[in-house]
């Protein structure tokens, strides 16, 4: 089971993922899906530097999800999967991100948005992912870390 | 390098520490962020009021991140405001590099000031309380601010320098490696501590098997209470199950 | 007498004030809290002895969030002050049950830190308002307002704590009865395995636990063997 955890959180790389869930899920590599991070090397190198050592981290273009998901698992590691919003969660799923459970830990405030969580606000697009992904077979999940009990959407299949 | 003045620039410093004076829910650090790097921008943008205000507005949008880190920002966010003043860069990239890099940079706080640093300075100040208070004490301050108070410096510094500068700091201070083996230090401080507290409570000439008994007791219930501050049990929860006991102790 | 609280109220509100707003450079920690509040009250050592126990319990640090973490400093100011009005003949299992009665502390500490910090969203937004108008230098006023606002209330807090802390020791403690020390020792042995617990879980629990327990054998044996020799 290479893929142990897909995860939309707008911080990507911080304290709940690094002290919460790899340790939860005994994830020893984490892949970070996101354009902007790999355009960008000072972001990328310090997002680096924030990854346990022990940990692999490995930064992709969105349509590179499936090229890396198979180089962790020939190097037969078990991964989180790392994106930042919900259009780039189904990106990542149509590109051959193959979970069946997807967790939300945080989504930024802003105007308009309707709150779910304490730290999750939904716009009308998130909704609408929301609803995709359960009509595709995925359940998704909201919460911050593995020890909240969460909100659950399951899948319609 | 940056042009800024040395009386700015020690200013920004000194406010810096107080980064965390208006924490709020909605913008957590915001305010004083802003409150820090005022003094620099109204130096940058000398003369052109409206530019100063817009600047001021940027630096009051959300932020947050460790407070030791704010330093690195802080020095960073100067040199990128007085890029754009000098016309080399976009003043909105401000805000997006600032976004960028506090949650990177929070999670290499976190993890080496409050589960690291904090603990290694903790658990050597309270063995030698043990023995005697005032050392302890002098010595969890000393442990902690020394190291604290150069990566603050260090970090302030490379910030002015320059974006790649940052980098290459962090690359040098390479915290993530030094978070393990202050964890490592952590680890075996802690063990010797359970150690010591549990062969004092032995009472002289006891049997072996009665010592044996006591040791795995011990043992036991630290690794159960472990277990449950790894699940998010707050240390307050098990005082509170403690503090009931207690009262159904003494109520018989 | 009533200076002395009003001593701690003010030492503890700057302690408070390191907590969070300003420079956090650990005279907030419980063991320095406790024995700062053991010393204005008479029995620095009393203070320290209480100090160190809670130091380590509340040292963990969980990844949860926005969440707060319970207010140790309170449960120190509290438990730092009350060890002080402990009578030097009463039993240690005084001292368990005042570190027990600080968990109140610690949680009440941490509901008024809520406040304090929706408090400060209020400043932060008038901050913003003023800046819309034009008028920069208002950012200075809101931190000082904000600062302002968490010193006071750590001095109130602080004041509070210490008081019930004196009062916990000189007519609680004495209402409970006498043999409080022997009914307790099972518990004065828990609490501070439960902060070798919490230093534990700040390691990297699973790679390292044969060097946590290889350690704490090795002290063990020694701490023993040190005191059948003497």
């Amino acid at each position: 089971m290479p893929l142990v955890l897909a995860r939309i959180d707008c911080r990507l790389v911080h304290g709940q993922v690094v002290e919460a869930w790899i340790p939860h899920v005994k994830a020893n590599s984490l892949i970070i899906a996101n354009d902007a991070i790999v355009a960008n090397h000072i972001l990328r190198s310090v997002m680096e530097l924030a990854v346990p050592v022990e940990v692999k981290a490995r930064f992709c273009r969105l349509d590179q999800v499936a090229e890396m998901l198979k180089e962790a698992d020939v190097a037969d590691e078990r991964s989180i999967l790392l994106v930042s919003n919900a259009s780039d969660a189904i990106k990542a799923w149509k590109n051959g991100a193959g979970f069946n459970v997807l967790n939300i830990g945080n989504l930024h405030y802003e105007e308009g948005k309707s709150q779910i969580t304490s730290s999750v606000f939904f716009a009308t697009g998130d909704f609408e992912a929301l609803q995709w992904f359960r009509s595709n077979g995925v359940s998704v999940c909201v919460k911050g870390t593995p020890f909240e009990s969460g909100i659950l959407f399951e899948a319609e299949k | 390098m940056s042009d800024i003045s040395p009386k700015a620039r020690r200013s920004v410093w000194r406010r810096h520490f107080l980064i965390q004076g208006c924490w709020n829910y909605e913008g957590m650090q915001n305010v004083g962020f802003a409150y820090a790097i005022l003094p620099a921008l109204l130096e940058i943008w000398t003369g052109q009021p409206e530019e100063a205000q817009k600047s001021v507005k940027r630096h009051l949008e959300f932020f947050n991140t460790h407070p030791v880190m704010g330093a690195v920002v802080l020095g960073a966010g100067v040199r990128l405001e007085e890029k754009a003043a000098g016309g080399e860069g976009d003043p909105a990239g401000v805000g997006a590099f600032k976004m960028g890099l506090m949650g990177s940079l929070g999670a290499i706080g976190d993890a080496f000031f409050w589960g690291a640093l904090r603990p290694m300075a903790s658990i050597a100040g309270v063995l030698l309380a043990l023995f005697n208070p005032l050392a302890g004490i002098a010595t969890m301050l000393i442990l902690y601010n020394v190291s604290q108070l150069a990566i603050r410096r260090r970090g302030f510094q490379a910030g002015f320098s320059g974006q790649e500068a940052v980098v290459e700091w962090l690359k040098k201070e390479s915290l993530n490696v030094k978070t393990n083996s202050r964890k490592l230090a952590v680890t075996v401080l802690g063990g010797v501590y359970a150690g010591i507290i549990m062969g004092k409570t032995v009472a002289v000439g006891a049997t072996p098997l009665h010592i044996i008994a006591i040791f795995l007791a011990g043992a036991v219930i630290i690794r159960f209470v472990t277990e449950m501050f790894r699940k998010s049990v707050s240390p307050s929860e098990v005082l509170l199950f403690l503090l009931l006991l207690g009262v159904l102790i003494l109520w018989k | 007498m009533i200076w002395k609280f009003l001593l701690a109220g003010v030492i503890g509100g700057g302690c408070y004030l390191d907590r969070t707003a300003a420079y956090q450079m650990m005279f907030h920690r419980p063991v320095v809290v406790a024995t700062l509040m053991g010393w204005i009250f008479g029995d620095f050592f009393a203070g320290a002895q209480v100090g160190v126990v809670l130091e380590l319990i509340y040292l963990v640090h969980l990844p949860v969030g926005a969440s707060l973490p319970p207010d140790d400093t309170g449960a120190a100011i509290f438990a730092g002050s009350a060890a002080a009005f402990v009578s030097r003949d009463a039993g240690g299992g005084c001292f368990t049950a005042l570190i027990l009665l600080s968990v109140l502390c610690a949680e009440l500490g941490r509901l008024v830190d809520a406040v304090v910090r929706k408090v400060n969203g209020r400043i932060a937004r008038i901050a913003r308002d003023a800046v819309e108008r034009g008028d920069i230098k208002a950012v200075e006023q809101s931190l000082l307002a904000g600062l302002t606002l968490f010193c006071i209330t750590g001095m109130l807090l602080a004041l509070s704590f210490s008081v019930a802390g004196a009062a916990a020791s000189l007519f609680l403690l004495p209402l409970i009865g006498a043999d409080i020390g022997v009914d307790l020792s099972a518990l004065a042995l828990a609490l501070p395995l439960v902060g070798a617990a919490s230093v534990f879980a700040c390691g990297r629990t699973e790679k390292t636990a044969w060097l946590f327990f290889l350690a704490m054998s090795a002290a063990f044996a020694v701490t023993m063997a040190a005191r059948w020799m003497a």
